[in-house]
Order: C-alpha cells, then sequence, then structure tokens
C-alpha cells in the first residue's frame, strides 16, 4: 500500500507491505523493517529495524496523530485538511486578510468599524476563552471591510470575524 | 472534624479536595455548572449539585447559590480551593453569616491581604523588607513622577486591588510613565473595580521564592519551607520546586522566620503562602500574601510529608496543628510541571475541545493531580490547567531526570498542551543547572516551536501506515512461510475516534 502523509510543511511518501509476522516499510524511499503489535486501544508495540518504541496512533478524520519516543507527530493524508495553525492567522490572501478566531470562545471587543483605516498591528478584535484575552490585529496596513462577528457572540475556531484590505505595498 | 464539606470549585483542584475529604471520611458534595456535568470532579464526588450556567459570575462566583447549596446539603465547611471565591472576603463573610466554615482566613484577613498597599505597610511595620516603593495610593503625576526618579527605572506600576498581571506595567524611563500610570488604572478599574495603583522597584531578574505556611486558630504558626516558582510567563507560574536552588540553610532559616513574622503580623489562620523576591544579590522582599491553597502545594507535600489539604480541614475544624517548627523537616527535591491547555508555539493560545486519547505517566516518585480523562471535551469557560505533574528525587538531579521521563510518558492527543515546551524547558542547560529567575522564558526560550527529530518523525510514518495495514483484512500467504494468521491483536487497526469499538 501507498501512502501520502503530510506533516507540517513536508509531505512524505510511505509504503507498506505485509513481511511474514511484520511489515516492510519505506519511508522517503528509505527501507525499514517494522514490526507493530496493537497493546491496547490507540496503544502499539513497535520494533522498527530492531529499535523499540512505546507508540501511540489515534486517528481522527483523515488525520493521525501519532506518538513516538514523547513527541507527537500530526499527519494529515494526502495534502491535509487545510487548518488553520497559528501561522496561517496572519495570512493575507489577494491582497485581503480574513482574521479568524484562533481557538473557540466569545468575542469580547470589537476594536475597529467597517471602513476604519488601520496600521500594521492594530487590534480589529478581542476574543477571550479560559480567561484570557487573545487581541486579533490587521497584518498590515489597511482598511477594514468587513466584521463578520458581535460582541458578546460565541465563536467556533477557525470563524471568519473580520476582512481587512491590505495595502499593496504594505 | 467535619462531617460534610461543600467543595466550591472545578478542576484539578476540586479533585484534590475531594481527595482529602475521602481519605479523612469526611462525605464531599460537589458543585458543578452546566458546561461541567461531564467533568471529572462531578464523578470523584459523594453528592454533585448543579449551580447554574456556564459563565463563572452566575455559577462558581455566585455566592448566594453557592451558600444556598451548602446549606441545603447540610455541609458544615465550605472549601474554595483556588482562583474563583477563594480570596474573596465578601465570599468568607457570607459563610460565617450562614454558619458555614470558611476553609480559608478570616473575611478581615482576606481583606488586608487582598489590599497590596495595606499589607505593604502592615508588613514593612512589622519590620519585614519590603521591596522599595510607595506606601500609598499614585496620585498626581508630577508626584509619582518625583517617586519613581527617587526609586530609579525600570520601575513598575502595580494595582493596589489585585495580582494575576492585570494593572502591571513596567516603566523604563520617565517618558512613559504617564501613559503606563493610566493603562495600568484603566486595566485595574476593568478587573478589580478599583483603579488605585502604586509604584514600586522593578527588579529585574529576580527569583520567586515563597514559604508555605500554618497557622492555627490557638496562636500556632509553623512554616514548611519554601517553594521557587520563578519560571513564569506572564506573571503566571510554570514550574516550581522545592528546596529552592538559591537558598543555603542560614537564608532559609532567616526566610522561614520572616514568612512566619508576616503571618502573625496579618494575624493569618488556615493554609497560606508568603511571597519574596530574591535579588541577585540574595536581598529579600515581602511580595504579597496569598490567601488559599496554592496550585503548587504537592512539591511542599512530596518534601515535607505534610498533606496540606486535610491540614486546611483539620485547622479549619478548631484542631491544633499537631506539630511545631522543629518536628517540620524536609527530605530530598520535588518539582512540579503545570499542564495547560495551551500552545506554547503560538504565544500559549488556549487550546480547548476534545481529548481524543489520555495517558499519564506512573512509577517512583511520580504524582498527577490531574483533572482530566480521555474522551473529556475541555470546556472554554475556565482557567486552562489540566492537571500538575509533580515528581520527587533524592537529589534535584533526580527529581528533574523523573520528571523528563515523565513529560516523556505523558500523552495528550486531541488539544495542545504545554507538555512539549516543558519537555524543552526541564532540558534547558540553565535550568538544569537551577539557574532559574523570572526572565526565565523570555530570556531562553522566546519564540519556542517544538522541533521533532527526523529520527522520530520516520517512525511515526512507518508506525502510521504499518498500523492502517494492519487495520486491513490480513491474508494468507501462499508461500508456505508462516501465514499471518488474523488474530484480533495483530488486525487492530489505528484507534479510531467517533467509531465505537
Amino acid at each position: 500500500m501507498e501512502y501520502e502523509f503530510q506533516e507540517g510543511e513536508v509531505k512524505h511518501a510511505v509504503t507498506a507491505e505485509r513481511r511474514g509476522n511484520g511489515f516492510r516499510v519505506t519511508v522517503d524511499g528509505r527501507a525499514m523493517e517494522v514490526d507493530l503489535v496493537a497493546v491496547e486501544p490507540g496503544c502499539y508495540s513497535l520494533v522498527a529495524d530492531g529499535e523499540a518504541a512505546d507508540v501511540v496512533v489515534v486517528r481522527d478524520g483523515s488525520r493521525r496523530y501519532v506518538v513516538v519516543g514523547g513527541y507527537s507527530v500530526i499527519l494529515d493524508e494526502g495534502g491535509g485538511e487545510g487548518r488553520v495553525g497559528a501561522a496561517a492567522l496572519e495570512e493575507v490572501v489577494a491582497g485581503v486578510q480574513t482574521i479568524r478566531a484562533p481557538m473557540p470562545g466569545k468575542v469580547v471587543k470589537i476594536a475597529a468599524a467597517e471602513g476604519d483605516a488601520v496600521d500594521k498591528g492594530r487590534t480589529v478584535v478581542v476574543v477571550e476563552a479560559m480567561k484570557m484575552e487573545h487581541p486579533l490585529s490587521a497584518a498590515g496596513p489597511g482598511v477594514v471591510k468587513r466584521i463578520y462577528c458581535e460582541e458578546g457572540q460565541n465563536v467556533d475556531a477557525d470563524q471568519p470575524l473580520a476582512e481587512v484590505e491590505i495595502e499593496a505595498n504594505g | 472534624m467535619f462531617s460534610k464539606i461543600l467543595v466550591a470549585n472545578r478542576g484539578e483542584i476540586a479533585c484534590r479536595v475531594i481527595r482529602a475529604c475521602r481519605e479523612l471520611g469526611v462525605t464531599a458534595a460537589a458543585v458543578y455548572s452546566e458546561a461541567d456535568r461531564a467533568a471529572l470532579h462531578v464523578a470523584r464526588a459523594d453528592e454533585a449539585y448543579c449551580i447554574g450556567p456556564p459563565p463563572p459570575l452566575e455559577s462558581y462566583l455566585n455566592i448566594e447559590k453557592i451558600i444556598e447549596t451548602a446549606k441545603a446539603a447540610r455541609a458544615e465547611a465550605i472549601h474554595p480551593g483556588y482562583g474563583f471565591l477563594a480570596e474573596n472576603a465578601a465570599f468568607a463573610d457570607a459563610c460565617a453569616a450562614a454558619s458555614l466554615a470558611f476553609i480559608g482566613p478570616s473575611g478581615d484577613t482576606l481583606r488586608l491581604s487582598g489590599d497590596k498597599l495595606g499589607a505593604r505597610r502592615t508588613v514593612a511595620a512589622a519590620g519585614i523588607p519590603i521591596i522599595p516603593g510607595m506606601s500609598a495610593a499614585a496620585g498626581e503625576i508630577a508626584e509619582v513622577l518625583a517617586e519613581a526618579e527617587k526609586l530609579g527605572y525600570p520601575v513598575i506600576v502595580k494595582a493596589a486591588g489585585g495580582g494575576g498581571g492585570k494593572g502591571m506595567r513596567i516603566v523604563c524611563g520617565e517618558g512613559e510613565l504617564a501613559e503606563c500610570l493610566e493603562a495600568a488604572r484603566r486595566e485595574a478599574l476593568g478587573a478589580f473595580g478599583d483603579d488605585t495603583v502604586y509604584l514600586e522597584k522593578y527588579l529585574e531578574r529576580p527569583r520567586h521564592v515563597e514559604f508555605q505556611i500554618l497557622a492555627d486558630n490557638h496562636g500556632n504558626v509553623v512554616h514548611l519551607f519554601e517553594r521557587e516558582c520563578s519560571i513564569q510567563r506572564r506573571h503566571q507560574k510554570i514550574v516550581e520546586e522545592s528546596p529552592s536552588p538559591a537558598l543555603d540553610a542560614k537564608l532559609r532559616k532567616k526566610m522561614g522566620e520572616a514568612a512566619v513574622a508576616v503571618t502573625r503580623a496579618v494575624g493569618y489562620t488556615n493554609a497560606g503562602t508568603m511571597e519574596f523576591m530574591l535579588d541577585e544579590d540574595k536581598n529579600f522582599y515581602f511580595l504579597e500574601v496569598n490567601a488559599r491553597v496554592q496550585v503548587e502545594h504537592p512539591v511542599t507535600e512530596m518534601v515535607t510529608g505534610v498533606d496540606v489539604v486535610k491540614a486546611q480541614l483539620a485547622i479549619a475544624a478548631g484542631e491544633k496543628l499537631p506539630f511545631a517548627q522543629k518536628d517540620v523537616s524536609r527530605r530530598g527535591h520535588a518539582l512540579e510541571c503545570r499542564i495547560y491547555a495551551e500552545d506554547a508555539a503560538a504565544n500559549f493560545l488556549p487550546s480547548a475541545g476534545k481529548i481524543l486519547f489520555l495517558r499519564g505517566p506512573r512509577g517512583p516518585g511520580v504524582r498527577l493531580d490531574s483533572g482530566i480523562y480521555g474522551g473529556y471535551d475541555v470546556p472554554v469557560h475556565y482557567d486552562p490547567i489540566l492537571a500538575k505533574l509533580v515528581t520527587w528525587g533524592e537529589s534535584r538531579e533526580e527529581a528533574r531526570r523523573r520528571m523528563a521521563e515523565a513529560i516523556r510518558e505523558y500523552i495528550i492527543i486531541g488539544i495542545k498542551t504545554t507538555i512539549p515546551f516543558l519537555r524543552d524547558l526541564v532540558e534547558h542547560p540553565a535550568f538544569v543547572a537551577g539557574e532559574t529567575n523570572t526572565a526565565f522564558v523570555t530570556d531562553h526560550f522566546d519564540g519556542w516551536r517544538e522541533e521533532v527529530p527526523e529520527v522520530f518523525v520516520e517512525k511515526a510514518l512507518a508506525a502510521a501506515a504499518a498500523a492502517e495495514l494492519a487495520a486491513a483484512p490480513a491474508k494468507f500467504y501462499a508461500d508456505g512461510e508462516r501465514a499471518a494468521a488474523p488474530t484480533p491483536w495483530r488486525t487492530v487497526g489505528p484507534w479510531e475516534v467517533g467509531r465505537g469499538a
């Protein structure tokens, strides 16, 4: 079987086939002899090329969370789901920044109105979650185009809250 | 001792208090908001009562409702935990008025310790060093400028009405003072309903060293030695330990005596913490009184063997401390790491949501105080603390290595936690050397990102693929070699969320 997993920005090609009681796996072309035994739900005992490890593999849709040696690795099947990470929060697409809720929470303040000119770093919306306030700001100088939320509104992670048109040379 | 108490809190601390109750044979009544029906503390208690909607003001901060619930449940006392109503003088008064024992100091003591300026004056009058600064509220800007000049920059503006970093501003020069003063007043008014602020000299790289004290209602006061809590971010502690790597026996004795003197000066009873700053020349200054059981109390329990929460119940029930200062000894070293639902790589952004998989560490010298379970949905309404991982060792290094190993074993999948950050923190050379101060995180971990060594990424990919294949029905091989018989142990696939077994 062939798999394509995306880990962060990197794509990995993986193949696996049964071999005796174990598996022969290649990761980006490198071959490994893998013996994997399920020990309890989600948990495996892995012996790869003679090196033993305690592994957890949890599948959530097309995403797999794998923990090996205390390190957590998130693998998305074939290119991922396009979830918004922390870095993407400041992403500007075609001159427009969509400000999204970084986590589920409540809009506690809308600090700019539609049509307002804003500087880079100017707070547009403040979201509160778990007793902490998180100001969300403009990625560059520009104009607030749309506000999609109201103060006091509960929002989900990744929900668009506002749009800012960023100046072309900002 | 009481026969029933009400625990007016949630999360890991409610579980901790319920455990103490059960050990003492005291019936524990939990309260919960509508968002917390599935919270762990509810299942751990003997009785449980819903007290209102999710927002804290309508549930865990609703004094009237909590008192009414305690009376209806025929509880004799209320344990407030930490946070929420723990240091609320009006709540302590309301308990007294309803003939319920408040497991903590009196309302009057809470009023005094909650007023930072009043506490400064009282403590200074008892001859304990305080951080140089104002002993009365900041007034006109000209007067504040003169005071700042006298103290020397940097100075810090603090709110008299509370802590937690709110209403706090560091001022590096006179040009910033007016603006910082105004911002601090605004924030303090919003957070504590009181815009009183004052100036203190800002110590740049102090250690935060605090003493746990126990004081009964019969005039007996003992301290249970110190905890160092220098590792902080945004004025919130992340890692604590006892003993402090910075104290020698002489300084420990002197600071312990000062902590007891502060306790007596403010008339404090029950368990509490006297916080001090220790500068680079090992001068110590009183910072504030924490009038509650603290998050980091397990560190003290591990080195002294004293159960602080059970002591709280005994003191509130009117019992005398069963030991004197000379009977308190300590052994070894303990460390605590706070596990928060936060993404340390994204400026500690909170991360609520469902825990898809959980496995806690175990082993010699490992203690886990936790308020979560696998499948638990961490709500957005409350503090992001999930659990506290504590290790003990004969030496600091043994405790540290146990911590590193325990962190490696601790798996929480589904939400971001501070576990990866803590793993790197406890291995940092400055931490290994005990070179800790309140600037540690900004000095060494600014812009931290998790870096997974390539070898683990490779193994993760191999395991994911093999697990996938193992889940598919096994084929019988025709080549005469050992056929892979499809036993359930070999064919069970990756654990899938949301699909029943």
